[in-house]
């Protein structure tokens, strides 16, 4: 006959008791522990996401145009840009996530911070602790904004152009002005740009190798073509068409041409309250201005219509006694 | 009719003893949860009321040089000088529906210009502008306190054959958590 062990593994109901009530405990407090840090996390990243909007008013100024601003984060960011041009002014929408060692590097859906008054041209998600910007005002013909470029160090761009070009001499200056701005904006000769660079080619056939290919008055990146002003307004447009992805360049375009078209009416308001009588004589064209900014569909069918108009209204306000503008 | 006796084993007393000092530790997790959420929070309220202060004053002095109310003319821009007679049509715009309350942020109540010297009177209306002291751009609420900077109001002066003027002036912002 076999013996058979009566004693056995006693497991008793404090056991139980401790064991389950235990794991509920330290899952709760893992629980909300982790809770604690993602929500701090989302906290600081929308706080982050404020202070560089914040940041960026002292640099939107059409008196620090012409200057390189370097901007380091504490750690490496990522912040992603993104453009809005349904309501209103529409909307530039700022999202900032800060790596992290705990969980994924950057949080998944960082808070939004939504400004109306600014425009940025970047690439949609730039990642880096270091980023520089420069800032040039759009006069259309009066000052429409300020275009903030924003670029992350880790980038290179190469400019295929001569240094004695407009472009070549104006980045020329802005890379005697800062040193980072140095090391990320080239002007060489497309065999010498480094390998690693966005090559931004300027009235050349060969197209291949370039990021940007620059012909007259249109931009082509891919199968892509959005439009500027040929360099007319000192060259804002150009950059905003080279540092911006097609699709974002237009809903920017579009949000500068409302506002555009609001300070036409401003204008009109100002010169038929005017004590002065200052701006006569620039009524209709005004309005044309001011309606057909309005409408903006895109770069590619009204921006030439739209220059045109700024052109002679610029014109037109410059022999004025009293300029409105 | 025979009474029971209640008897309580070691084992049983041992069971009440642990549950007490689970829900003691317990009790001491969720109050130790509500001060450590109270102070967080707290804090994070100073942080967004220091960035409304910071951001308000950054904009007062943005908005003076915006495209809105900014002077610019064929001399060239001048830094902190309001184009009066623009601040005045501005301040109709809005009156008349225009989108720019918004415009500067939503955390923006109220945006005023007031002419300091020489000394006027009034809020600027069609009828007294421009012998007048204050263009309200918008008030959205009057519970917040002003942040301002100092300006020069200019405006073209038709007496003596005409010249620009510029006198002293403050633009003042409004926000949400300046106290």
């Amino acid at each position: 006959m076999k013996a058979v062990n009566k004693k056995g593994f006693e497991f008793s109901f404090g056991w139980i008791f401790a064991l389950i009530f235990g794991g509920i405990i330290i899952f709760l407090a893992i629980y909300m522990a982790f809770n604690i840090v993602s929500g701090e996390r989302r906290a600081s990243d929308s706080g982050l996401a404020k202070s560089f909007d914040t940041l960026l008013y002292p640099i939107g100024t059409g008196l620090e145009s012409n200057k390189v601003t370097q901007i380091t984060f504490p750690v490496e960011t990522m912040i992603s840009f993104q453009c809005s041009s349904d309501t209103g002014f529409g909307e530039q929408i700022i999202r900032t996530s800060s790596s992290s060692s705990l969980g994924s590097k950057y949080s998944e859906n960082p808070i939004s911070v939504r400004s109306k008054d600014k425009y940025i041209f970047s690439d949609p998600k730039v990642e880096g602790k270091t980023f520089l910007t420069f800032v040039k005002p759009l006069d259309m013909p009066f000052e429409v904004a300020d275009m903030i470029y924003f670029i992350p160090t880790t980038e290179k761009y190469c400019f295929v152009i001569s240094k004695s070009s407009t472009i070549g001499k104006e980045l020329d200056g802005l890379k005697n002005n800062n040193y980072q701005f140095n090391k990320t904006i080239f002007i060489e000769d497309l065999k010498n740009c480094p390998q690693d660079s966005k090559k931004i080619c300027f009235n050349m056939g060969n197209t291949r190798d370039c990021h940007a290919s620059i012909s007259g008055d249109r931009i082509s990146k891919g199968n892509k073509n959005v439009y500027f002003d040929g360099g007319e307004n000192g060259n804002a447009l150009l950059y905003a068409a080279i540092f911006s992805e097609p699709e974002y360049y237009e809903c920017q375009l579009k949000r500068l041409n409302k506002r555009a078209s609001e300070l036409a009416k401003l204008y009109l308001q100002k010169q038929q309250m005017s004590p002065a009588g200052c701006g006569q004589g620039v009524e209709t064209e005004l309005e044309a201005y001011a309606n057909l900014t309005a409408s903006f569909n895109s770069s590619e069918s009204s921006l030439s219509n739209i220059l045109s108009i700024s052109k002679n209204l610029g014109g037109r306000n410059d022999r004025l006694s009293c300029p409105l503008f | 009719m025979t009474g029971l006796a209640v008897r309580y084993s070691r084992a049983q007393l041992k069971i009440q003893e642990m549950a007490f000092v689970i829900v003691a530790i317990m009790i001491f997790f969720f109050i130790a949860g509500i001060f450590m959420l109270n102070l967080w929070s707290s804090g994070l309220k100073k942080d967004v009321e220091m960035q409304r202060i910071e951001k308000s004053s950054e904009i007062a002095l943005k908005i003076a040089d915006s495209p809105e109310l900014g002077w610019a003319s064929s001399t060239g821009i001048c830094e902190n000088c309001i184009d009066l007679d623009k601040a005045f049509s501005l301040k109709e715009r809005i009156a008349l529906g225009s989108n720019y309350k918004d415009f500067w942020g939503t955390d923006i109540g109220s945006i005023r210009i007031q002419l300091l010297y020489p000394r006027k009177s009034g809020e600027c209306t069609i009828s007294n502008y421009p012998e007048c002291k204050t263009i309200t751009l918008f008030n959205k609420t009057e519970d917040f306190h002003y942040v301002g900077s100092y300006v020069a109001l200019c405006r073209h002066d038709e007496k003596k054959g005409g010249y620009f003027r510029c006198e002293l002036g403050k633009i003042e912002v409004s926000a949400r958590g300046i106290e």
